[in-house]
């Protein structure tokens, strides 16, 4: 009896156990899942980028900064935003050529000015948006 | 052993004497309590084998279940981890060969690209304290906060909605401006008592009156009122620079 008693105790802990393990591996896989993914995502050359966006809203500082953050990558621009990380490049290379013009440093705005002009070549579809930003430093202000 | 009633030497297995035939009663015994140890080892045999059985499974479950967490777990701070994973790659390729990686840096410094200096050691996560690049320490935190300081100004200028961006974050771009510089000029004059950055102090100036001319030709705060400005607080800082910029948009 005391027999009977125990092995249908230990029989319930057995099941309770293996229900337990495959609510367990479905947890693992859940979390193998998320790790494929986010390894995949991190080590793509391209990871979620909020480049786009900053286009969309006109933030062209929000797209440079973005733009310095991920100008290193092994294939630079080899990416599905290249055409925005030129604008980001054009927007960056314009401010800093107007700043050296301003203050007559003349080698750093000829060096800022290739470079706006090679991203500019480079910008194909969005060269619209280089236009925004030579309109926006055209309003800006220069003290003497 | 001896027969009681002849005292002839009888073996422990025969029920009867040998030599008078009469019974063996310690044999009778024997036996039957080598049948009883039999019965009795058999079931306790079968016990254990059954509860072995159960607590095997038991067991089992249970280091699976544990192997399972364990997995589980790592995947969890493996995911939690996985933007490191790249950069940790890159800090090692770049402590490998410091040569090139040196060679890299000083050509941004021959360019006066600093921001883009700065932006080579964050992306690759190059340490610059206790490794072959510990002497662009102090220049490499100088070259962050004159990139953030940069930043900060085409922040104030280059975006297309400036309603949207008066209403959502003027203020806090402003005092972000503001940060920078009060941060860079803390770690300019760090890095003048710091004898490892000599060679590098001219570019150090160089970022400092960069920085200096940018207020001057954004925001027409000039030479003689710089040292004022610089001894305000961030707050008043901040108001002085929004007061310039809304005149201008006011005006045009």
């Amino acid at each position: 009896m005391c027999g009977m008693k125990a092995e249908r105790k230990s029989s319930r802990a057995v099941t309770l156990l293996n229900i337990l393990a495959v609510l367990m591996a479905f947890v693992m896989l859940i979390s193998l899942g998320r790790m494929v993914n986010e390894l995949r995502r991190v080590f793509n050359r391209d990871p979620y980028s909020g480049i786009e966006y900053a286009l969309q809203e006109g933030d062209y500082a929000g797209m440079i900064r973005d733009y310095y953050y991920r100008s290193y990558d092994v294939a630079p621009f080899a990416s599905l935003h290249e055409e925005e990380y030129r604008v980001a490049q054009y927007a960056d290379a314009a401010f800093q050529q107007q700043f050296f013009q301003a203050v007559g440093d003349r080698e750093m705005a000829g060096r800022y000015a290739a470079r706006m002009e090679s991203a500019r070549e480079a910008c194909g579809s969005l060269t619209a948006a280089a236009e925004d930003v030579d309109r926006l430093l055209e309003n800006i202000r220069l003290y003497p | 052993m001896k027969c009681k009633y002849c005292g002839g030497e009888v073996g422990l297995e025969e029920n009867f004497c040998t030599y008078c035939g009469r019974p063996n009663d310690q044999a009778v015994r024997h036996t039957q309590d080598m049948v009883n140890f039999r019965r009795r080892f058999a079931a306790t045999e079968a016990d254990v084998v059954n509860k072995t059985r159960r607590n095997t499974q038991i067991v089992l479950c249970a280091v699976l279940i544990l192997l399972l967490l364990i997995a589980s777990v790592v995947m969890y701070a493996v995911t939690e981890n996985a933007y490191s994973i790249p950069e940790s790659m890159r800090r090692r390729a770049a402590e490998r060969d410091p040569e090139h990686t040196t060679s890299i840096l000083d050509g941004y410094l021959e360019e006066g690209d600093y921001r883009s200096f700065a932006s080579y050691i964050d992306y690759n996560g190059i340490r610059t304290y206790g490794t072959a690049f510990e002497d662009y320490s102090d220049l490499y935190w100088c070259a962050e906060c004159y990139g953030d300081f940069v930043l900060q100004m085409e922040r104030l200028f280059l975006h297309t909605d400036q309603e949207k961006w008066i209403k959502n974050s003027a203020s806090s771009d402003i005092q972000s401006l503001c940060q920078s510089l009060e941060y860079f000029l803390d770690d300019y004059e760090r890095a003048q008592r710091d004898a490892d950055t000599e060679p590098y102090l001219d570019h150090i100036e160089i970022m400092r009156q960069n920085m200096m001319d940018m207020l001057h030709v954004y925001l027409g705060i000039d030479e003689s009122e710089l040292d004022t400005f610089l001894t305000l607080s961030d707050n008043r800082k901040a108001a002085a620079i929004e007061e310039v910029l809304f005149d201008v948009r006011n005006e045009s």
